[in-house]
């Protein structure tokens, strides 16, 4: 039921506003057959989520290491923790970048792969 | 080895047993380089620690189940698998486990590197982690060894808490504090990650949000902690990304304590 008073007032009726032209409608294309649905393979690229990774280079080893060095340093410049425990970290660090590096006989067998396949 | 073709629960696209053996001679010296680099990094022999035989092993298990019509490359498939069979072996071997004259605290930093190989499983496939921000070059590789930095600082201050040895004690307050000032939902994540051995995977399913998510987080409490270390003090707690607000808002409602916070307060009593 229309209660009028729950109506507010009504304002005044705006200006009509210019039309644009109307666009041309573009011609339909004609709908392509659905085809069947291949398998989804596995997602390709890197084990890291969130972003590209960066490729661990064995020409990079003294360069990798001795940043180490110098991160830490400025880590625990004005750390209090014993410098056992600084040691500890930074020899792990180094150990697990070490261990992830492929030597050159190593880095030829993948340079050889990806040329193959190019 | 069964002399017959692997099938795959997947697809019947596989390999005969030629075709995986042709994949494991193509293979083998760069199994074995992968063999050689964790023993390296160790300072173990690669040979007579066995991590030759464990390198091929895995490589002829991956060859058998190799499934090329996934569209992997076969060694982005099969190095992170070599490089675990290969620690493994590295770490049954005698040059591992017999006392040296390595001190105590080379037999720690062995024991904080493998679990950085947990940790940041990018390192297997021979990648360095990755910050949230578009660096490159140089200044991506330092913030990515700030990252290991401060992921076996953590691993460290665990140990040196489950540490029975008053000698191998390492001083843990500080790091617990400034764990303990972070919000309640990020002492968590780095208490399911580094104290309980929570993949991010499992963290973000018991959520139920993507596991980007907690990815992300991670990232960024591994830079907000480097900054407390580095400054030897603590900071105004990271903002909560809006990926994980439903979770901490969740968390407050329910009134949780942060585990960090119970035991930066039991440590003091």
């Amino acid at each position: 039921m229309n209660d009028k008073k729950d109506k507010k007032g009504i304002s005044g009726v705006e200006r009509a506003q210019k039309s644009s032209s109307i666009k041309q409608v573009e011609s339909v294309d004609e709908v392509t057959r659905v085809t069947k649905t291949e398998r989804v393979g596995k997602a390709r690229g890197s084990s890291s989520v969130g972003g590209a990774t960066q490729k661990l280079l064995y020409e990079d080893r003294e360069k990798l290491l001795s940043l180490v060095d110098e991160e830490a340093e400025k880590l625990f410049e004005k750390s209090n923790l014993p410098e056992g425990q600084k040691k500890v970290i930074r020899d792990a660090v180094k150990m697990a970048i070490d261990g992830s590096l492929l030597d050159e006989e190593g880095i030829a067998v993948e340079g050889k792969a990806q040329d193959e396949k190019s | 080895m069964a002399d017959e073709q692997v099938t795959s629960e997947e697809s019947k696209e596989v390999l005969s047993i030629d075709e995986a053996n042709e994949l494991v001679e193509e293979h083998r010296g760069w199994a074995e380089s992968i063999a050689r680099s964790v023993a390296r990094g160790w300072n173990l022999d690669w040979q007579s620690d066995g991590l030759d035989g464990a390198a091929m092993e895995a490589l002829i298990f991956c060859s058998r189940r190799f499934n090329p019509s996934l569209g992997i490359p076969f060694r982005g498939y099969a190095r992170r698998r070599i490089h675990e069979a290969s620690t493994e072996a590295a770490r049954q071997s005698k040059g591992w486990i017999k006392p040296t004259s390595a001190s105590q605290y080379d037999r720690l930093a062995k024991e904080v590197s493998v679990e950085l190989f947990d940790l940041f499983p990018e390192l297997r496939s021979g990648s360095l982690p990755m910050s949230l921000d578009e660096e490159s070059g140089d200044q991506a590789m330092r913030v990515s060894i700030r990252q290991l930095l401060v992921g076996a600082t953590l691993v460290t201050t665990r140990q040196g808490l489950a540490s029975s040895s008053p000698d191998e004690l390492l001083d843990t307050k500080k790091v617990i504090s400034f764990l303990a000032h972070l919000e309640v939902i990020h002492q968590i994540i780095f208490w399911r990650i580094y104290w309980d051995g929570d993949s991010m995977r499992t963290i973000a399913s018991d959520w139920e949000m993507d596991e980007l998510n907690v990815i992300r987080e991670h990232k960024a409490l591994l830079d907000h902690l480097q900054r407390a270390i580095q400054k030897d003090k603590a900071f105004e707690p990271l903002k909560v990304r809006p990926g994980l607000k439903r979770v901490a808002l969740d968390m407050k409602r329910d009134k949780t304590i942060g585990p960090f916070t119970k035991l930066f307060s039991e440590q003091r009593t």
